[in-house]
């Protein structure tokens, strides 16, 4: 399965009602449509994509927490009076850090994924917890790829280390579920 | 604060209900990067979201459960592990109900683990609290 359907992500959208192809500046979202879908290949699974780098910074730390409603006043706290290294991130904000670089997975043309997409689980083990000013390389992997009915499974690790002392800091393991056409009506 | 000698199996977080708005999402997709139009645009939502109309980010409700474990546990280091399944899909304009319960207390390793949830008026769990959990480190 899923060999034959490879790149089709890239496809242009096709007619029907009103339908943004693109989205979030230079995101490409190409919901595909196509029916009885299978497209994940699970040749896949234990690949692993180069590491990115991510700086967990001041300002990236207060949007994160006014999003979340934290009220902690040392998410707001003025850098002269609070080093950046004393404040401690709040834990989902690891989502920040291992979630915003999923076009990894649709940019992959051997994977196969598409935006038909939602979020099924979402796990978080840390080691410690996260500081401003930590510098992480987090790896992405492809841990498993599972159909399940109409669905397919796809379970992305991220594993994030300290950049400087290569101590594990926290992985991040998420099931993103990925719908054939019109199976989740 | 949690304190190992006080906490029991059974024990339950307080409860808080939180609106998340349209505002509230669009604020979390900037904070998150998770720029998705399920979450803001209802001509794109209309043709894939599981509700048919924008939905709220899964991981808006975590960070909201995340929220309120860690003021219970004292403080963003005291947790472990988090590890939640989200099952409904949250609907923008629609008010969820978090909650957690103690349900094991490991004394040697003095942490305690959680069932937590988020729910929506109907009960259905946005994060499913049979199948949702956390792991804190007493003190």
């Amino acid at each position: 399965m899923g060999h034959a359907r490879r790149g089709r992500s890239r496809r242009p959208c096709r007619g029907g009602r009103r339908r943004r192809c693109v989205a979030g500046g230079a995101r490409p979202f190409r919901p595909r449509r196509e029916e009885g879908a299978i497209a994940l290949n699970p040749e896949r699974i234990g690949h692993t994509y180069p590491p990115f780098t991510y700086e967990v910074c001041r300002e990236k730390l207060r949007e994160y927490a006014e999003a979340t409603g934290v009220t902690d006043p040392i998410y707001r706290a003025d850098p002269r009076e609070v080093a950046l290294e004393e404040i401690v991130a709040p834990p989902t904000f690891a989502a920040c850090v291992c979630l915003g670089r999923l076009e990894t997975l649709i940019d992959d043309p051997e994977l196969g994924a598409h935006w038909n997409l939602v979020h099924g689980s979402q796990a978080f083990a840390f080691q410690r917890a996260l500081r401003g000013g930590d510098v992480l390389r987090c790896t992405p992997r492809v841990a498993d790829i599972s159909a399940k009915g109409p669905m397919e499974l796809l379970t992305y690790e991220v594993a994030c280390v300290d950049a400087t002392t290569e101590e594990p800091v926290v992985t991040a393991h998420s099931v993103i579920v990925f719908f054939a056409d019109g199976a989740h009506r | 604060m949690a304190d190992r000698a006080a906490v029991a199996v059974g024990d339950r977080l307080p409860e808080e209900r939180v609106l998340l708005d349209q505002g509230d999402v669009i604020r979390y997709a900037g904070a998150s990067g998770d720029f998705n139009p399920l979450h803001w645009d209802a001509g794109f939502a209309a043709d894939v979201s599981p509700t048919g109309g924008v939905i709220a980010h899964g991981m808006l409700s975590m960070g909201h459960v995340s929220r309120v474990v860690t003021a219970w546990a004292g403080g963003p280091e005291k947790v472990r592990e988090l590890d939640v399944s989200f099952r409904a899909a949250c609907p923008v304009g629609a008010t969820i109900t978090i909650g957690g319960e103690v349900t094991e207390v490991d004394e040697a390793a003095g942490t305690a683990t959680l069932s937590v949830w988020a729910e929506l008026d109907d009960g259905a769990g946005v994060v499913d609290r049979r199948r949702s959990r956390a792991v804190v480190v007493l003190d």
